[in-house]
């Protein structure tokens, strides 16, 4: 299946210089940990991630045609302070 | 003892007398500084019953035993007082050189109370402490009052921490300003400053604190700075830019977080105009710090005619370019930027002067406000020009002006006609931009925390929803397991109050959360200073206390628990948006609140903090000032 992820934030290093929008190719019943690592996301990185607005988790199962869209953790208005 | 003044200055603006305490170390040890002062001494000394304008309110500025050491974020001081907001128990933290100045004054706290017959300022330094004429500064800016004062004391290291025209005019939400940028911003402390006629606290001075390891301290600090340049979760953002990326307000208004059209769209396409990055790209003109700090995350821009933005007065950050910007669904920068720059100006805090006017504007188009109540100002949301005429009018108290000056629950309680449902605040403080549905354990901090809504007083739980190196810091002081943004549980409740007491132990010391201290580092820093053994569980046990005292003020003041909750619309959906097919469910929230108020040693159902809890905090006393209803 086919999915479109987009990066923000410190996440756009992972892409080419001009780069918005990655899409991907991933087996059916892929997560949102799989497309991350795909994109070169490491695991250990802090990320939220939404589609279509809404909050997903690391083992939400991914459809295709899914726009993912990643981004570094919310926090006090920063990108990302520690707490 | 070392690293502390062991003084804490008393000033009667009614006697204009000047008196000098020095509590033993006992006090210091139990009570630290900053928020612990405040939560003490509020809870000692202002009486019960009292009108925040009465003069025996008291208005306490406190400092910490870091503070005034060449420590990134050490420079930070709390200002607390019966709030004219909630009526209850208010403290706000602020950085920039005031903390400093207090510190090398030889001063751990001033104490104001009374009111003076006429206006005043207090100079204090090392070397002699004035209650001095403000007759000629009253109705100056902030700005325009600290360099008068500047001037005329001859003073060259002076720094001030004042009002503006804002809390002159007893604006319910005036702040208490270091210098001209730095706001001491929530609960209402500048109006209470003007309800004393006190314009400002003058600080300067030589004095230097006897720290107990002078060669920690120097440790402590370029390890800090070393993990700061490290991580670039901290050089990359808040070096860079500061608050207010790009990334944190797109993303945050793609999720629902960011509040736009009074919380009641939470969508707004206009937000890329008005980010950091894009009022930097056009105005910027670097980035400046508190003292010695390395951090330096605050903006300075300037902007010429028509605007004159002025870059000791600028520095727009996220709170304030959400609350002027998408709260009120403008996305003109310039306008954006000017709003902010007056509320620095007037004395106003952003949060709750942009919350206040995106309420109007929901007043305006709902038909409870007419352009006969405005004046003729076209209130809608968008109007960037009304919402700048809204600023100033408030700071005025012109027509409808005054009725916003008194913050959304006031205004909303004399305006009546279904107002109370558009009116975002929690206890009468208006909620920052941090969306209750989508960190809704924060929300239950607000719902709970005795100040009324703050977004630096628990975890938001967006950045803690997988294991990293930050969980794990705040899992040393007592947090469970790495939850969904959404969860709500009891193990996410454990995780807030661990946050909740590390961010009340942070206020108490008095440092910054955009330094990457961890628990036992901060407590090291605290053992360099004072010599004392101290230890991680003082610290969290110092939060506890303070969350008690603050909690025994509200009751004794008649703040229950039904106030400790949002407003309605947050258990409903936004009109659009990301939030469009939900809300918070209202029984799962009062779940988590109660859960919350068991593990904080509270009795579950009353949220009243049991005499065992006070007795093990060391403050059975407290147990005396409960209400016998209670």
């Amino acid at each position: 299946m086919r999915v479109t992820v987009r990066l923000m934030g410190s996440f756009r290093d992972s892409l080419n210089e001009g780069e918005r929008f990655r899409a991907i190719e991933l087996r059916e019943g892929s997560c949102v940990i799989d497309a991350l690592r795909t994109i070169g996301v490491g695991d250990d990185e802090p990320w939220n991630a939404s589609i279509e607005g809404q909050m997903v988790e690391a083992e939400y199962v991914l459809q295709d045609g899914d726009a993912l869209f990643v981004f570094t953790p919310l926090a006090g208005g920063a990108l990302s302070p520690h707490d | 003892m070392r690293g502390v003044a062991g003084k804490i200055l008393r000033a009667d603006l009614t006697a204009r007398k000047i008196t000098v305490d020095q509590p033993d170390e006992r006090f210091y040890r139990t009570y630290l500084g900053g928020a612990g002062f405040v939560s003490y001494f509020l809870l000692k000394e202002v009486p019960r019953g009292i009108d925040a304008f009465d003069p025996r309110n008291k208005l306490i500025f406190a400092i910490g035993p870091l503070t005034g050491l060449p420590l990134p974020g050490a420079s930070r001081s709390c200002v607390g007082t019966k709030s004219p907001l909630t009526d209850g128990y208010s403290k706000s933290e602020a950085g920039g050189f005031v903390p400093m100045a207090l510190k090398k004054a030889a001063y751990d706290a001033v104490i104001v109370e009374g009111r003076a017959d006429a206006p005043v300022y207090l100079l204090v330094t090392d070397q002699r402490v004035e209650i001095r004429d403000a007759s000629h500064l009253w109705g100056k800016t902030v700005l325009e009052a600290r360099d008068a004062i500047a001037a005329e004391t001859g003073e060259k290291q002076i720094r001030t921490s004042g009002i503006g025209p804002a809390g002159e005019n007893l604006v319910r939400f005036a702040s208490v300003m270091n210098d001209a940028k730095d706001a001491h911003g929530r609960g209402g402390a500048g109006a209470v400053m003007g309800s004393k006629n006190l314009k400002a606290i003058a600080v300067a001075g030589k004095w230097n604190p006897d720290v107990a390891d002078p060669a920690k301290i120097h440790e402590l600090a370029v390890m800090m700075n070393k993990g700061f340049y490290d991580n670039p979760l901290f050089s990359k953002g808040l070096h860079d830019i500061g608050t207010g990326a790009e990334a944190a307000m797109v993303a945050g208004n793609e999720v629902g977080n960011l509040p736009s059209h009074n919380f009641a769209v939470n969508s707004f396409d206009g937000v890329k105009k008005i980010t950091a990055h894009a009022a930097m790209a056009a105005y910027g003109k670097g980035m400046e710090g508190c003292a010695a700090c390395g951090v330096r995350c605050k903006k300075v821009m300037e902007i010429d005619a028509p605007w004159h933005v002025n870059k000791r007065t600028s520095g727009a950050e996220y709170e304030s370019l959400g609350a002027l910007g998408t709260v009120c669904a403008v996305d003109d920068l310039e306008r954006v930027l000017k709003a902010c720059d007056l509320a620095n100006q007037y004395g106003m805090d952003t949060i709750s002067l942009g919350v206040t006017i995106g309420f109007g504007m929901e007043c305006f188009e709902s038909g409870i406000l007419t352009p006969g109540d405005t004046g003729g100002v076209d209130l809608r949301f968008g109007n960037a020009e009304a919402m700048l005429q809204m600023v100033e009018m408030i700071t005025r108290r012109q027509g409808i002006g005054d009725v916003l000056a008194e913050g959304t629950k006031r205004a909303a309680a004399r305006l009546g006609r279904g107002a109370e449902a558009l009116a975002m605040h929690v206890k009468g403080v208006e909620i920052p931009m941090h969306e209750p549905r989508v960190k809704p354990g924060l929300g239950v901090v607000y719902a709970v925390e005795a100040h009324g809504a703050d977004h630096c007083a628990g975890m938001h739980d967006t950045f803690y929803t997988r294991e990293s190196p930050s969980f794990e810091r705040l899992r040393g002081m007592g947090a469970t397991v790495p939850l969904p943004a959404s969860d709500l549980s009891d193990d996410k409740m454990r995780s807030q109050k661990a946050a909740h007491l590390w961010n009340l132990f942070l206020d108490s010391t008095v440092c910054c959360m955009f330094v990457p201290w961890d628990l036992d580092q901060l407590v090291e820093g605290v053992r360099a200073v004072t010599g004392w053994i101290y230890t991680a569980h003082e610290a969290l046990k110092l939060g506890e206390r303070i969350a008690a005292l603050g909690r025994v003020f509200n009751l004794r003041e008649g703040i229950t628990i039904a106030q400790d909750s949002l407003p309605k619309r947050m258990f409903g959906p936004t009109r659009r948006g990301a939030l469009r097919n939900g809300g918070l469910d209202e029984e799962t929230f009062r779940r988590a609140v109660s859960a919350f108020y068991g593990i904080m040693g509270w009795d579950m159902a009353t949220g009243v903090p049991t005499r065992g809890t006070l007795l093990d905090l060391g403050i059975g006393w407290a147990a005396d000032e409960l209400p016998a209803s209670v």
